[in-house]
């Protein structure tokens, strides 16, 4: 049932101009995947040095001012999430059947999930403490899961395209 | 020279890399971790020159320079590899040339960039006043944003050429 709906979004985004344009324009498919090299250097940069910064590394790193870099991140975000669907658009038999995609997809939600969490119970808590403070065990879990599951991200990317070819 | 490459070329180690069903995808998952990492860290650098998050010291930020270069080890390292394992296609790749050539200047003005906020430290910074950086700092930062991508752009490319995926 589940199966069948996503299936006929796929289909759809398939026939959509998207895909038509990053099957059929030669530079829509590689221009999508640089953007997304690019999305990932901002989303890894700015999440490492605010995970780093919790986690204790660089103390005299004022945490009000760190946590500035955070939008860095959802443009790099929002950039991976728009060039990702390019490459879905254009081959859905790439992305969706792969066990690979899927799990990356999981990971981009759980990331997402653990996001939202430091922005609710975590960032309210740690607005009240000094520039140089030493943020306590729950916030500094929250920044390692962030940094495992964006390069849990990565890897399940990097793989994908080999994992699917040998698949089908 | 190219004794040297292909007796390397033909080691275990690099048949592993070149031949394995997962070497290849290991290599190139740590090459973009490495990237991760050094682009990541250096964007964030020069943002923060530009005018972003201005209240981020950058005596301070420039502690996070370790992390950029344990990406550079991870990646000399993982590009090496990579380099090896298809060596003849890669040494007359245009793309490939043109991004390393990218690469080396990035560098120089990334060194640079650190070696003139060294120097231009300002004595408010211990305060916790704003450091303002230099107009020349500002050219350099975005020279090397300019230069950054485009050594990405450039390796993106070379995928497209006469080198194996």
């Amino acid at each position: 049932m589940l199966e069948d709906a996503f299936a006929s979004v796929v289909h759809w985004m398939e026939q959509s101009w998207l895909g038509v344009a990053g099957r059929d324009v030669f530079w829509v498919f590689p221009a999508a995947e640089t953007l997304h090299f690019f999305g990932l250097c901002l989303l890894m940069g700015a999440i490492l040095v605010v995970d780093l910064r919790l986690l204790g590394f660089a103390r005299r790193l004022p945490l009000q001012a760190t946590l500035a870099l955070i939008p860095v991140a959802l443009w790099g975000l929002a950039i991976n999430l728009l060039s990702g669907i390019v490459f879905l658009c254009a081959h859905p038999e790439n992305y969706w059947p792969s066990f690979a995609f899927r799990l990356k997809l999981l990971a981009i939600v759980l990331g997402g999930l653990n996001a939202l969490w430091f922005k609710w119970f975590e960032a309210p808590r740690i607005a009240t403490l000094a520039e140089d403070a030493n943020v306590d065990a729950r916030a500094k879990l929250v920044a390692a899961l962030s940094i495992t599951v964006w390069i849990a991200v990565i890897v399940l990317g990097r793989f994908l395209p080999f994992v699917s070819k040998s698949s089908s | 020279m190219l004794n040297f490459l292909e007796g390397l070329s033909q080691s275990d180690l690099i048949r592993l890399v070149a031949e394995s069903d997962y070497g290849y995808p290991a290599v190139l998952t740590a090459h973009a971790i490495g990237m991760a990492l050094v682009v990541g860290i250096v964007l964030v650098f020069d943002l923060r020159v530009l005018g972003l998050a201005k209240r981020i010291p950058l005596s301070v930020l420039r502690r996070f320079f370790t992390v950029a270069w344990i990406g550079f080890a991870i990646n000399l390292t993982s590009g090496t590899l990579l380099f090896l394992a298809n060596y003849t296609a890669f040494i007359k790749n245009v793309a490939f040339i043109t991004k390393i050539s990218l690469l080396l200047i990035a560098a120089l003005c990334t060194w640079l960039l650190a070696r003139d906020i060294e120097s231009n430290r300002l004595p408010a910074a211990a305060q916790g006043a704003i450091e303002t950086p230099t107009s020349r700092a500002r050219m350099i930062a975005a020279l090397s944003v300019i230069l950054w991508l485009g050594a990405i752009t450039a390796g993106r490319i070379v995928g497209y050429t006469d080198v194996p995926e």
